[in-house]
C-alpha cells in the first residue's frame, strides 16, 4: 500500500521492468562476450555414408576395410596434412593449390584423430583433435575443416617501438588478424597472396611486457600456435633465443613428449626449475601440464 | 486489481530469467559423468566410462579421483583404449582402497565427440574403468576433486558439474563373470631422455604399455642387475661411467606381465670426464713413480 501511494502503478511497472531488462541484457552481453565457442565461421560437418560403400585399399598385405573414416577441409596451398593415431603418423596427403585436402582412413573402432598441416616454408599448424565413434560398414565423414594460419615471428624479444616481423601462411587471398594481447592489445589485419603468404614489419609501440601472438581468419575462434613476444629494453632475434616456450626445458623451441617427460618427473616435486613451472606458483600440477599442453608442437 | 498485475510481473520476470539464465549454464559449464548402468550380479565384470562434456569448450586437461564402496566393489584396472586422453599424467590407480586417482592431458584441445549416427552426442570418453560385485547391495560411484582446465594457455579452470551413478549389486545369474585374464601387457618401448648440460633435471627413462584385459597396474624397474622395484615413468637413471642394463616389468591387475630391456650407455660428459680424470691419474702416478726411481737412482750415485 505504501508502494502505492508513493508512485502510481504504470511508472512502477515500467521502472520494474526496464530494470530487470537492463541487468539482464548486461548480463547477457557480458556472458556471451566471454563464453569461448566453437570457431564461428568454420562449420564442421559429420555424417555416416552406407551403402555403396568404397573398398579402402592399404596396400600389399595391407587388406581391404569397408569401414573407415574421411577428412576433408581447408588447410594452405600445397600443405602437408598429416593424420595421427595415438602418436602413430597415419597418412599425411598434400593439399592441392587452394589448400583443399581430403583423406579416407581405414578403421573399424572407435579412435582419436589428431590432424596437423604444415607449410610449403615448414611452419606447423595447431592440433585438431577428433575423438571418432566408427561403425562397421560405414564411411564417418568429417567435413569443413579448417585449419588456422600459421604465424612465425623474427624476433621473442623488441624494444619498445622496433620492428618486428611476422609471416606464415593461410588461404589464398584471405584477410588474416593477427593479434597482439598482453598489456595492451593490438590487431594488424593483413590479406594473404595467391599462394596463401602474408608478411608484415610493423613497429610495435605498445607497453612493456610479456604478449602473447596468435594469428587468425576473421570471426574465427580457432588461431595459429601462440607465440610469446617481449616488449622491452631489448630485441633478440628468435633463431637466437634460449628459451620463451613455457615447459622448453631442452630449449629446442618444441614442446614434445620430451618435455612432459621432464614435467612429468617434476610432478609434486619441491623447488622445480623455472622451466617446468609454468605459472611460476613454485608447484608442478596439472595446471602447469595444461599451460604446456597448449603449446604442444611435437 | 493490483495483485493480479503484481502476479502478471512476476511471472514475466520469472519467465525472462528463465529464458536469460538456461543458455548460460550450457555455454560454459562442463560436466562430468559416468556411462549408462544400473544394474549388475555378484561376480559379475563391468565397466563404467568416465566422461567429459566441455559443452564446446576447447579444454586439454582432466582430472579427479572416483570413490566407490570397497565394501560393495573391486576395482579391476582400467583401459585407455578407448581414451582421449593421450598422455597420462597420473594413470587411473587405486590411490587406496574405494579411491581411483587420474588425470592427463590432451595437445591441442578438444571439444567434442565425433558419432556420425548420434551426431547430438558430445561427451567424449576419457577412460574405462573395471569393476566386479562383491556382494550385494547398492553403491554409488562418486567424483572428488574434479578439475577440467580449458586449452587457453592459462590452465584456467571451467565451471564444472559432476554426475555421480548408483548401481545395484543384485544376486542373479552372472552372464559376464569375471574370468581370469592371463593375456600379457602389450610390448613397448623405453625411451632415454637425455639430460641438458645446464639443466637441473637428470637422465630419464620413459616407457608405457597398454593392457587390454583392465591396464597396468604397476611397473617395476631393475638398473644394471640390481633388484626389481615399483616405480613408475619417468625413471631418473644413475650416473654411470659405463654402459649398464635398464629393465622394465609392466604388471597388469592378474599378475601378469611383459619385460622390456635397454641397454643404457655411459654418460658423454660424466664418461669422458672420467676418462680424462683417471688418464692423468696415471700420467701422475707414472711421473711419481719415475721421478721417484729417478731421485733413488741419484740418491745412490
Amino acid at each position: 500500500m505504501i508502494y502505492d501511494f508513493v508512485m502510481p502503478f504504470k511508472t512502477k511497472h515500467i521502472i520494474v521492468l526496464s530494470s530487470v531488462f537492463v541487468l539482464l541484457t548486461s548480463f547477457f552481453l557480458y556472458k556471451n562476450l566471454n563464453a569461448q565457442t566453437l570457431t564461428e565461421s568454420e562449420t564442421v560437418s559429420i555424417g555416416a555414408i552406407v551403402g555403396s560403400i568404397p573398398s579402402i585399399d592399404t596396400g600389399p598385405g595391407g587388406g581391404t576395410y569397408q569401414s573407415g573414416v574421411r577428412f576433408s577441409g581447408l588447410a594452405y596451398p600445397k600443405a602437408l596434412v598429416t593424420v595421427q593415431k595415438r602418436d602413430t603418423t597415419f597418412v599425411t596427403v598434400v593439399a592441392d593449390e587452394t589448400g583443399a585436402f581430403s583423406i579416407l582412413i581405414p578403421e573399424t573402432s572407435w579412435q582419436l584423430f589428431t590432424l596437423f598441416a604444415v607449410d610449403t616454408k615448414g611452419r606447423k599448424s595447431t592440433l585438431l583433435n577428433f575423438p571418432t565413434i566408427l561403425y562397421s560398414g560405414y564411411i564417418t565423414d568429417i567435413s569443413g575443416i579448417r585449419f588456422a594460419p600459421t604465424l612465425v615471428t623474427d624476433k621473442i624479444s623488441v624494444k619498445r617501438g622496433d620492428f618486428i616481423t611476422f609471416s606464415g601462411s593461410a588461404l589464398p587471398n584471405k584477410e588474416v588478424e593477427v593479434s597482439f594481447e598482453g598489456e595492451e592489445s593490438k590487431t594488424f589485419y593483413l590479406t594473404s597472396d595467391e599462394l596463401g603468404f602474408f608478411s608484415a614489419t610493423v613497429p610495435l609501440d605498445l607497453k612493456n611486457g610479456e604478449y602473447v601472438v596468435r594469428a587468425f581468419y576473421s570471426k574465427d575462434s580457432r588461431t595459429s600456435k601462440a607465440l610469446r613476444i617481449t616488449i622491452g629494453n631489448s630485441t633478440i632475434l628468435r633463431n637466437e633465443a634460449t628459451n620463451n616456450i613455457p615447459g622448453d626445458c631442452n630449449f629446442d623451441q618444441n614442446i614434445t613428449l620430451v618435455d612432459f617427460s621432464v614435467l612429468a618427473f617434476w610432478y609434486g616435486k619441491q623447488n622445480p626449475p623455472k622451466c617446468v613451472d609454468a605459472n611460476s606458483d613454485r608447484i608442478v600440477n596439472l595446471i602447469d601440464f595444461s599451460i604446456v599442453a597448449f603449446y604442444w608442437n611435437g | 486489481m493490483n495483485q493480479k498485475k503484481y502476479k502478471k510481473i512476476n511471472l514475466i520476470v520469472i519467465l525472462a530469467l528463465g529464458i536469460f539464465l538456461l543458455p548460460f549454464k550450457v555455454a560454459t559449464a562442463s560436466l562430468l559423468e559416468f556411462s549408462a548402468l544400473e544394474k549388475v550380479s555378484v561376480n559379475e565384470k563391468f565397466y563404467l566410462d568416465i566422461l567429459v562434456d566441455p559443452e564446446s569448450q576447447s579444454i586439454n586437461s582432466v582430472g579427479a579421483s572416483v570413490l566407490f564402496d570397497p565394501e560393495l566393489f573391486t576395482y579391476l584396472g582400467f583401459s585407455s583404449k578407448q581414451s582421449s586422453i593421450p598422455v597420462w599424467v597420473e594413470e587411473p590407480k587405486q590411490e587406496k582402497l574405494g579411491t581411483i586417482k587420474f588425470s592427463g592431458v590432451i595437445p591441442g584441445g578438444i571439444e567434442r565427440i565425433y558419432d556420425p549416427l548420434n551426431t547430438g552426442q558430445r561427451s567424449i570418453p576419457i577412460v574405462r574403468l573395471f569393476f566386479t560385485g562383491k556382494q550385494e547391495g547398492y553403491g554409488t560411484f562418486t567424483f572428488s576433486d574434479a578439475v577440467v582446465l580449458k586449452n587457453d594457455g592459462l590452465g584456467t579452470t571451467t565451471k564444472l558439474s559432476v554426475k555421480s551413478k548408483s548401481v545395484s549389486v543384485t544376486k542373479g545369474n552372472s552372464l559376464n563373470d569375471a574370468q581370469e585374464d592371463l593375456i600379457d601387457p602389450e610390448p613397448f618401448s623405453i625411451k632415454i631422455i637425455e639430460r641438458s648440460i645446464f639443466g637441473r633435471s637428470p637422465r630419464l627413462a620413459v616407457f608405457s604399455s597398454n593392457d587390454e584385459g583392465g591396464g597396468i597396474e604397476r611397473y617395476e624397474v631393475s638398473i644394471s642387475g640390481g633388484p626389481f622395484k615399483i616405480s613408475s615413468s619417468p625413471v631418473p637413471l644413475p650416473y654411470k661411467l659405463f654402459s649398464y642394463e635398464f629393465i622394465v616389468r609392466a604388471y597388469d591387475y592378474s599378475g601378469n606381465f611383459r619385460e622390456q630391456k635397454i641397454l643404457v650407455s655411459g654418460e658423454k660428459i660424466y664418461g669422458a670426464g672420467g676418462i680424462i680424470v683417471i688418464f692423468i691419474l696415471i700420467l701422475g702416478f707414472i711421473r711419481y713413480k719415475f721421478y721417484n726411481k729417478k731421485r733413488i737412482n741419484n740418491e745412490k750415485i
